[in-house]
């Protein structure tokens, strides 16, 4: 039975990859740069993902906090480590969310430098290309649809990491507030 | 930018913008394919004569996206008052030119080796025989070219009295 649904699954994604092949080729030959920019959206989105999830589920997290709503550590803290383990190793329950949250911020650092990198260097292209620094007649308008594609993951990416600073920041103050009166208490 | 309502605002602005540019470049191409895809004739902006080599030198802009190809040459040579040299006709000069798109090029008219040189006055009616590569017919561009500039001023003149 495993081997029949195997099949299956293996044929169907030939399929798949032949008529995705043709589709893709007919509309190379008919419209370039219509898929340069489909490349470039797709190509950047798949490098943003990670930033685009992680800063919307920062910013989520951090406007709970800073609302004083409860939110779980373990399922924060599960974001900055490979392995569930690693967080009992770490310590990690122990730390306030907020805390956790800036760690995981932080843990973002080199994608969003690695990713506004490689976002400069395609801009960089475009321009030389549009200014007639470089000029090609067939390669000026695929990079400037590229550019153009790969703009919008990096357009979310910039305004959730807005966003999400914006949310920490509020619930960093928060669980500062909360530290102040517990000592006050004591 | 204290409040996120502000920057959803700023984000979706940009967004915007983005589209348009998106929408604009995509246009922009399509239109430049179009307009690429109609081959429009020539114009000829300038003829010059040469003396020595005793060939008139046309300026052809090719306004279109398609290259042309000048295959022919013909012209009329009617003679001045100053001209002692009789008309004569040379047709069927078989040329190769291409009118490369959105530029001008230079073209090459030989006058019948031997006769005298063009005084002011004599007129050339030159015929260019031009096809494009989307269809095999054949299109002709005529110039009338007048040695001189200050005999059709003269000529003005006389018409006014």
């Amino acid at each position: 039975m495993k081997k029949i649904v195997w099949w299956i699954t293996l044929i169907l994604f030939t399929l798949i990859v032949i008529l995705g092949t043709f589709f893709l080729s007919t509309l190379v030959a008919a419209n370039p740069e219509a898929v340069a920019f489909l490349l470039g959206f797709l190509g950047f989105w798949l490098f943003a993902n990670r930033l685009i999830f992680a800063f919307s589920q920062i910013a989520n997290a951090a406007s709970s906090v800073a609302s004083g709503e409860v939110v779980e550590k373990e399922e924060i803290a599960k974001n900055l480590v490979k392995r569930e383990e690693e967080v009992k190793l770490r310590n990690l329950t122990e730390l306030s969310v907020a805390a956790l949250l800036s760690m995981w911020r932080g843990a973002l650092e080199p994608f969003k430098y690695a990713y506004y990198l490689a976002f400069f260097l395609l801009l960089l292209f475009s321009v030389l290309f549009e200014l007639n620094i470089i000029s090609s007649l067939v390669f000026g308008p695929i990079v400037e649809a590229l550019t153009l594609g790969a703009a919008i993951p990096t357009l979310l990416v910039w305004g959730l990491e807005l966003l999400s600073d914006y949310y920490l920041s509020k619930a960093v103050i928060e669980s500062l507030k909360e530290i102040s009166e517990e000592q006050e208490k004591k | 930018m204290r409040k996120p309502a502000s920057l959803l605002v700023l984000i979706s602005f940009i967004m915007l913008f983005l589209g348009w540019v998106i929408g604009t470049f995509f246009t922009q191409r399509t239109v430049a394919k179009v307009v690429a895809s109609i081959p429009a004739s020539p114009i000829v902006v300038n003829a010059k004569y040469d003396r020595e080599k005793h060939a008139i030198y046309y300026s052809m802009l090719n306004p279109g996206g398609m290259p042309l190809t000048v295959v022919e040459e013909s012209f009329v040579f009617t003679p001045g008052k100053n001209s002692k040299e009789k008309g004569y006709i040379l047709s069927h000069i078989p040329v190769h030119v291409v009118l490369l798109p959105g530029a001008i090029t230079q073209v090459e008219l030989k006058l019948k080796a031997g006769t005298q040189k063009l005084q002011v006055g004599d007129a050339v009616l030159a015929t260019f025989t031009y096809t494009h590569p989307l269809s095999k017919d054949i299109y002709t561009l005529v110039h009338p070219f007048t040695m001189g500039v200050k005999q059709t001023k003269a000529k003005k003149e006389e018409g006014g009295k």
